[in-house]
């Protein structure tokens, strides 16, 4: 079914143990978190692999009023170097990820590897179609820790 | 041989949304208070008490420094005129 389901992309897991992403805070690689369309003709979730699943069927939002394609970047100094507890590990980013005097619908997002070749590290839903209307749209990211992170091997 | 099981997880995202506006210090500071720390519900409840009341003392000083420095930045604009 259409749509987006929150997931870690199976992709990401077989990326990780080859190294391919760093999400060092500084060093680490440019992450960014794209936004997708109210109803979006593709499916999106485990399977999901890059961002240009998203574009390539049209269902990035539009750029303009608010929207920039390409989505939210985040620097490299927001990364938080990946940490352990117990037998887990966590990451996210120090920032949540905004977008200011925006008009748009969006019913998910896609959070990718801008400095891999646009590999998706994440999928997620909102539960439904989220709009606003010339204000702010924020995405707030889980505390950072085992249990909780956006990001997390357990 | 032996397994040991283990799996990747995510987190859920939360959209919050203001419209004809931009948000202000009350939401900013929760915003902060959702990212710095997390209160487990099925925590022993004398270390939760103690948790929540730790981290309403720092949201109250996130969000009184956030509303000090909205006004000092309008100021110096205003000033800059």
């Amino acid at each position: 079914m259409a749509g987006f389901t929150t997931a870690f992309p199976t992709s990401f897991k077989g990326e990780l143990p080859q190294a391919v992403h760093n999400f060092t805070a500084s060093t680490g690689h440019v992450f960014k978190c794209a936004l997708g369309i109210a109803s979006p003709t593709g499916t999106y979730g485990a399977a999901t692999t890059n961002y240009s699943n998203l574009t390539g069927n049209s269902d990035e939002v539009a750029n303009g009023s608010g929207y920039t394609t390409g989505g939210f970047a985040w620097t490299a100094a927001q990364n938080t170097t990946p940490a352990t507890s117990g037998t887990g590990a966590y990451w996210s980013w120090s920032v949540n990820p905004s977008w200011t005097s925006a008009s748009f619908s969006t019913s998910g997002c896609i959070i990718y590897n801008s400095s891999a070749s646009n590999k998706a590290v994440y999928v997620g839903s909102f539960g439904g179609t989220q709009t606003v209307t010339s204000g702010t749209l924020t995405l707030t990211l889980p505390t950072n820790g085992v249990g909780t992170s956006i990001l997390q091997l357990n | 041989m032996d397994f040991v099981n283990g799996h990747a997880a995510v987190g859920n995202l939360k959209v919050f949304v203001t419209n004809g506006r931009t948000k202000t210090a009350d939401e900013w500071a929760s915003e902060i208070m959702e990212k710095l720390m997390h209160v487990a519900e099925n925590a022993p409840a004398p270390l939760r008490d103690q948790a929540v009341a730790f981290r309403d003392k720092i949201y109250v000083l996130i969000r009184d420094n956030i509303e000090l420095a909205l006004k000092q930045e309008r100021e110096w604009i205003l000033s800059q005129r």
